[in-house]
């Protein structure tokens, strides 16, 4: 039927109109579900705090996100007078344009091989065939600073700026172990294409998921793709108690919208991610294998893939309302002294079994194995914020003495 | 005078170039603008008409001169804004308008390494720095004007020119452009095919290859070894030598 | 004042242990108890227009002035609250008692006008604390509302007013036992409220000579 529809377009036209209509399916169910989740994060959360959560507008506040994006839409968008106001409004669509862009060559169904723009086979990928698909959204998400580095400076407001700081530093921090741990799959799979590592995993069956070759990688990469997303325990930069609301503290109606927009869709395409490149994505055995033909089919594997990656989203909400935030040094720590070293080790694994064509389930003790090493060091390496052993100055005392 | 004749193609645009962006320099005398501007757009055409794209290609025409474009006004801005936030932003532009002619000349690794390194990492530590240097009420003109800028354009300049005659040498020479009516004067900005490497270990049998991860790994670990350990080793000197200026904990600086 | 460096106690970050310098089973632990509460669902929410909640007694809400068991106004003008009070919110004009009338033959003095600005009140309670014949209190009358300014100032007759409006319901303030008004000394049977924190004996603020004064 879609070729058909294909067919009643002029020639140059045809190979733009799946893009398209890919672009907008994606666009619009982004929205909605961005929106739902929202209210999904308020409830679980009043759920974790013994409350209800939004209740009033709609069956059990059901339609709590279209009031919301109501208010969000009629409400005054106040640019306060002293920021600088091309910056100021440029900020939020930097932010939502990088975010959405990141989600162009995540598939998000089974995506048929041998695939060509024009010949009606539903693609459910924005951009099928790129080759360095990881690379890509890496190099896209390490764009989304800009949105927050620009909004906090633009704004003229300290708060606002020390978030921007906090930003930048941490995005760029986070970025090497974000790449560094994807590169064992990489190296495993032979290949950067999202779409050619999960059909690898397919391909091997349950037994053949990443998760089992590489663990350490997979939390590596949780924890730093968060911090990526500035979700908590990693907000530093918009951390309330401290810095008001952070980088949009001067935003307001839609402009502060787009910016929750944008973290959502870095938060789903977080859990996309880890779903495909370690869970196999839409591969479930049994009912969705790569060979499973029957009527219906191609709609499972997209459940599977979505119900995945949902239950990603949950555990990201719910180590949101979980863990208390990370200071700003143990950030910074954790980034440098753990992550990429681990993340670097693990690749030097990744390197060992291909090399000498070991089995590829060595790497699952060996990921254990650097796990509990890092423990073992972490019981053993010095506290640096404890207390300083030196006893204090003499000038203190001469002064504590005069004042009395 | 024959060389000038020949060569005054070249030439003309970048003594206007050089003028263009002398011109607009942030300096203490105020100029007009326009006329700045006015010269840098006269030698942009000028110079477009020795830029052949691949011809028949529409598309890729539009979209590297769409590039190329954004660069070039990209960069004058950078370097003729008064305020130095926004020389750091259109820097990151110019990055990213050069990542899109990577992504034309089939390089997308190259393409996406340069925007993480360069505009997501480098740039971001630039507006980092500059945003904590610069406060509100103290931007003196010590960041705002140039020191020596007519000898930074002219030094500048001469180095596009030399670019700019090599390259047309080597379109004259190799001439494997596809445009039938090219001139030897004429100098190809945007090769019409790949010539394979012919040190390199692997042939480019199948043309879709080109850009993909094993390719690429064979490129940077194979013919172009040295060079990516050279490379590699700088940098862990510069790692290493940054730890080891970096104050010490119990200097009581963090 | 510096810091006398002896009074510094310094706390030790404890040692982690090797699980805890793992992270994760700390992570999974803290989802485990942040999972129970959302599978064990106890909600503590009070859906609030329509249920009113169940406030303590020494709530500080609108105030009342009390009246005596003859109905006058059981205020006698002696200014004590307005002097207590710190947001000065209190205007008292007081009238000697007619003289003549037996009916006022036990008192000297009553307030002509007893205005209290509830909108700079601040709710504290001094005014209570500081009433010799227990006649000003505080109810549990939280959600007050008023068009203006003007409004807000609550006059004598309104006082009394909310006096007539409260001395019967559940919520009556516990100094008074049901309209019927005891003297300012009956504190016997009263729990007093403990410090909201405890205090050490070795502490330098028990050590203290006088309250809010440290050497």
């Amino acid at each position: 039927m879609l070729e058909q529809i294909i067919n009643w377009f002029p020639e140059w036209a045809r190979p733009f109109i799946m893009p398209m209509l890919t672009i907008a399916i994606v666009l619009q169910v982004n929205l909605g579900v961005c929106s739902y989740l929202i209210l999904l994060e308020r409830k679980l959360s009043a759920w974790m705090q013994d409350r209800i959560g939004p209740n009033r507008v709609g069956p059990w506040g059901l339609l709590q996100p279209v009031a919301d994006m109501l208010k969000l839409l009629l409400k005054e968008d106040v640019i306060p007078g002293h920021v600088n106001k091309f910056l100021y409004v440029l900020a939020p669509g930097i932010s939502v344009f990088t975010t959405m862009l990141a989600f162009a060559v995540v598939p998000f169904g089974p995506v048929p091989r041998n695939l060509s723009a024009t010949d009606g086979q539903f693609p459910y990928i924005i951009a099928p065939g790129v080759d360095l698909g990881l690379v890509f959204i890496f190099a896209v998400t390490s764009l989304a600073v800009y949105g927050i580095i620009l909004g906090g400076w633009a704004s003229n407001n300290k708060y606002s700026a020390l978030g921007a700081m906090r930003a930048s530093a941490q995005v760029v921090s986070y970025e090497i172990p974000l790449g560094m741990s994807v590169v064992g799959l990489a190296l495993l799979t032979g290949s950067m294409s999202i779409e050619k590592i999960l059909l690898h995993q397919a391909d091997a069956g349950i037994l053949g998921w990443n998760i089992w070759f590489q663990p350490l990688a997979c939390v590596i990469f949780f924890a730093a793709a968060m911090a990526e997303a500035q979700r908590l325990p990693f907000d530093l930069s918009e951390c309330e108690q401290e810095l008001v609301g952070g980088w949009h503290t001067e935003y307001s109606a839609m402009k502060w919208g787009l910016f929750f927009l944008g973290e959502y869709t870095h938060v789903i395409t977080i859990s996309f991610l880890t779903s495909i490149l370690f869970f196999g994505g839409w591969h479930f055995p049994w009912i969705a294998e790569p060979d499973s033909q029957y009527l219906g089919s191609t709609l499972v594997k997209v459940l599977v893939l979505l119900t995945k990656s949902f239950a990603f989203i949950i555990v990201i909400q719910m180590l949101r309302w979980t863990i208390p935030r990370f200071r700003f040094d143990q950030l910074m720590g954790l980034a440098w002294k753990v992550l990429i070293p681990l993340a670097t080790l693990n690749v030097v694994c990744v390197m060992i079994v291909k090399q000498f064509h070991l089995n590829e389930w060595w790497l699952l003790p060996m990921s254990a194995a650097l796990f509990l090493g890092a423990g073992l060091i972490g019981t053993q390496s010095s506290r640096p914020f404890a207390r300083r052993t030196s006893e204090p100055v003499a000038e203190a005392h001469g002064h504590h003495a005069h004042a009395h | 005078m024959d060389w000038s004749k020949e060569n005054e193609l070249l030439v003309i645009p970048l003594l206007l170039g050089c003028f263009a962006v002398w011109w607009l320099m942030p300096s203490a005398k105020k100029r007009p603008r326009i006329v700045g501007v006015l010269a840098g757009l006269a030698a942009c055409i000028m110079i477009q008409g020795m830029l052949l794209p691949q011809a028949g290609d529409y598309i890729r025409s539009v979209l590297f001169f769409v590039f190329a474009a954004a660069a070039v006004i990209s960069a004058g801005l950078m370097i003729t804004d008064r305020n130095p936030v926004y020389s750091a932003l259109w820097f990151a532009l110019v990055t990213l308008s050069v990542c899109g002619l990577f992504l034309l000349n089939a390089a997308p690794f190259l393409s996406a390494a340069t925007i993480i390194v360069y505009a997501g990492a480098i740039i971001v530590t630039f507006l980092f720095v500059i945003m904590l240097a610069q406060q509100a009420g103290t931007a003196t003109s010590y960041d705002q004007q140039p020191i020596q800028p007519l000898m930074a354009t002219v030094v500048g300049f001469i180095l596009l020119g030399v670019l700019l005659f090599t390259l047309q040498e080597w379109g004259a020479i190799d001439g494997t452009s596809t445009n039938e009516h090219a001139e030897p004067r004429q100098f190809i900005a945007v090769p019409a095919e790949i010539q394979p490497n012919p040190l390199s270990q692997a042939p480019h049998d199948n043309p879709h290859e080109i850009g993909s991860l094993r390719v690429l790994g064979r490129s940077l670990f194979g013919d172009y070894l040295f060079a990516v350990e050279i490379a590699g080793t700088v940098l862990l000197i510069a790692t290493i030598g940054a730890i080891a200026i970096a104050p010490r904990r119990a200097q009581g600086t963090l | 004042m510096p810091i006398n460096p002896k009074d510094i106690e310094w706390v030790e970050e404890p040692a982690m242990n090797f699980w805890e310098s793992t992270y994760l089973p700390a992570v999974f632990d803290g989802l485990r108890t942040t999972g129970q509460h959302v599978a064990d669902f106890h909600p503590v929410t009070e859906f609030y227009p329509e249920q009113k909640p169940d406030l303590p007694s020494h709530y500080r809400g609108v105030h009342r002035l009390n009246r005596d068991d003859k109905g006058r106004v059981k205020c006698v003008a002696c200014m004590m609250c307005a002097t207590a009070c710190p947001a000065r919110c209190i205007d008292i004009v007081a009238q000697d008692a007619p003289k003549d009338d037996p009916h006022w033959a036990d008192r000297d003095k009553f307030p002509k006008s007893f205005v209290i600005d509830e909108l700079k009140c601040i709710y504290c309670g001094m005014c209570e604390e500081a009433c010799p014949v227990d006649s000003i209190e505080l109810t549990n009358i939280f959600d007050l509302t008023g068009m203006s300014r003007q409004e807000m100032m609550f006059d004598k007759e309104k006082l009394l007013s909310v006096f007539d409006q409260t001395k019967d319901s559940a919520h009556n303030p516990v100094r008074t036992h049901k309209g019927k008004l005891g003297h300012a000394s009956d504190f016997t049977n009263l729990h007093t409220l403990g410090p909201a924190t405890s205090v050490r004996a070795d502490d330098r603020s028990a050590k203290a000579n006088s309250a809010g004064v440290i050497e």
